[in-house]
């Protein structure tokens, strides 16, 4: 399906000219006294034909060009295997440092860096899913809508390693994540991968439209939870039943809270690269499910087509007039 | 300039025309040349009584020896004017002069007709025998364009005398000849010498490789043709066919038709008188 367009709908008006070819032949005529003693050459009259079929065809082109022609954005719809994802990335102080919890040096990477690499090879490999980026700090940032431009993706993952933020304000960005879902006419499961060092409570409020929203949008939520060395796990239960509380260890907290969600939910706790690797390894072993999606075919610009199809014919045009003789 | 060339030329048949002339006719008169005896009372000539007849004669009537009087004739020359006639107009010319300069030598009256359905009256000239109107005429003809038409052959019919005359046509003949064919049985008293004016660029001396593009010179109608050998070898032999073909229709109307190539020479036209004669 060709969706053709143009930028200056004025300019086809000079498509009226390309009839022009049919009331002159652009050879210029020399008299002759009666033409039916000529005889019939069917190879004359297909030349002629084609002559006047180039000269007008050089004309539309060219004014097809000035027009500027263009073939429209489209979209094409494939089957692939995989997931739509949306990255959720921690942009808190934490994440620059390394999983001791100290600033990096030249032989142990910052965990941002490390889920960064990581993430890159993980988008390499899924070639034909959406991915939506969304990261979170004290307020949730807006990234990238899904999209399947790995260009983009990659510059969006890349973008993470200028300086973090503040703090872990991790309910708006769950909130922000699950809004790219929304309104997205999309099959194939929905998966958020929630890249964080830390966590914190989640307020009531948040938690009731959470819930709500996880429900809705049929998510499946992976929580990739870097610990940092000698931090409360995930899994961790307190030895003082008193500190068992959202605000004394919020990782524990919200992993319950997910929990609770009656949704695909799957923690993983790393605690070096190698052990991301695996969790990401994992994840992409686990989403490989067919889906539809549509795969969109960006604006194409033919003016240059039609220039240079102008080009070619007008060479043969020339070409031709060369070949003419004056009687 | 060079004077013009000149030829003879005769009627097949003997002029019946009263005025004397240089051509053999039918009317006796003083002459020449013996024809026959007659009664005195019949011609009253007593310088040509004959007495050896008159005694010999079984009436007793005085014999008079009557001579075969030369008598002049009209030459006419009708031409095509068409727009196609354009490329032959230094023919035309040249024919015109030619044939009315051979005229006046005999003394025989010359006129011109053009036959076209648009051509102005002041193309004709009638019964001519002096030069300063031939030559109005000629500088007439050089200026215009002709313009496209179908020649009008049926026009002039009324204008021919109608005595035996020498009628020349003139044309290319580039047109369909069921026009002319009504006309030339409408001729027949008269002597007619089709000229036919074809130029040898129209078909000899295309190019062997090329564009071209032709316009009809009558119907402006245009036609594109890729010149090779083989389609010029066919042009050619499509103008053979049509010159045999104008052969036997004028044959078949007791007429031979001559072919004049690129230029008019007056030594074709008596080679043409000649060849009739022996």
């Amino acid at each position: 399906m060709m969706n053709l367009a143009v930028d200056t709908p004025w300019w086809l008006a000079g498509l009226v000219l390309a009839v022009l070819p049919l009331f002159n032949s652009g050879i210029p005529p020399s008299a002759y006294p009666w033409l039916p003693l000529l005889p019939i050459d069917p190879l004359s009259q297909a030349i002629s034909v084609v002559l006047r079929a180039c000269a007008m065809a050089t004309i539309a082109a060219l004014v097809l060009g000035l027009a500027g022609l263009h073939q429209t954005e489209q979209s094409r719809e494939r089957i692939g295997y995989g997931a739509n994802i949306v990255l959720l990335l921690d942009r808190s102080n934490s994440m620059d440092n390394t999983f001791a919890g100290k600033t990096p040096d030249g032989a142990n990477e910052s965990k941002a860096t490390a889920a960064r690499r990581l993430l890159s090879d993980f988008v390499e490999q899924r070639p034909h899913n959406l991915l939506g980026i969304a990261e979170y700090s004290t307020a949730p940032l807006f990234v990238l809508p899904l999209t399947d431009n790995k260009a983009a993706i990659h510059a969006a993952i890349n973008a993470t390693a200028t300086p973090a933020l503040a703090y872990t304000h991790v309910s708006k960005g769950l909130s922000m994540a699950l809004d790219l879902f929304k309104d997205q006419p999309l099959s194939g499961s929905r998966i958020v991968l929630l890249v964080s060092d830390g966590a914190a409570a989640i307020d009531p409020d948040s938690e009731l439209q959470l819930r709500v929203a996880f429900k809705r949008q049929n998510i499946r939520l992976y929580w990739l939870f870097l610990r940092t060395a000698n931090s409360p796990g995930i899994f961790d239960k307190p030895q003082d039943p008193r500190d068992d509380n959202a605000g004394a260890m919020p990782e524990r907290y919200l992993h319950l809270f997910f929990s609770s969600l009656n949704i695909p939910y799957q923690a993983y706790q790393a605690e070096s690269p190698d052990a991301m690797q695996q969790a990401i390894a994992d994840i992409n072993r686990l989403e490989q499910a067919p889906m539809h999606y549509r795969e969109r075919i960006p604006k194409r610009d033919l003016s240059g087509d039609c220039y240079l199809w102008a080009t070619a014919l007008l060479a043969v045009l020339l070409a031709v007039k060369f070949f003419e003789v004056k009687r | 300039m060079n004077p013009t060339q000149i030829f003879q030329y005769r009627l097949a048949t003997p002029s019946s025309r009263v005025y004397p002339g240089a051509h053999v006719g039918r009317m006796v008169s003083s002459g020449h040349l013996f024809k026959q005896h007659e009664p005195l009372i019949a011609h009253p000539d007593p310088r040509r009584i004959d007495l050896r007849a008159s005694v010999l004669d079984v009436f007793g009537q005085y014999r008079v020896r009557v001579y075969q009087q030369h008598s002049l004739i009209d030459v006419l020359l009708l031409a095509d004017l068409s727009a196609s006639m354009s490329q032959n107009k230094a023919l035309l010319l040249a024919c015109l002069d030619s044939i009315a300069e051979s005229a006046f030598s005999y003394g025989d009256r010359f006129s011109f007709m053009a036959c076209g359905s648009q051509t102005p009256n002041h193309y004709q000239l009638k019964h001519c025998q002096q030069r300063g109107a031939l030559r109005s005429l000629s500088q007439q003809l050089q200026a215009p364009r002709f313009v496209p038409q179908n020649p009008q052959w049926q026009a002039v019919l009324p204008q021919l005398p109608n005595r035996p005359s020498l009628v020349f046509l003139l044309s290319d003949f580039h047109f369909d000849l069921a026009s002319l064919a009504p006309i030339l049985p409408q001729l027949h008293q008269h002597d007619v010498v089709p000229l036919v004016a074809w130029q040898t660029g129209d078909y000899e001396n295309l190019p062997d490789w090329g564009l071209v593009s032709f316009q009809d010179s009558e119907s402006s109608a245009t036609h594109t043709l890729f010149m090779r050998p083989a389609l010029r070898r066919k042009i050619v032999q499509n103008f053979q066919q049509r010159r045999r073909h104008l052969q036997s229709f004028f044959r078949s109307y007791g007429c031979e038709p001559v072919f004049l190539q690129d230029d008019f020479q007056a030594a074709q036209l008596q080679a043409y008188f000649l060849q009739r004669a022996a």
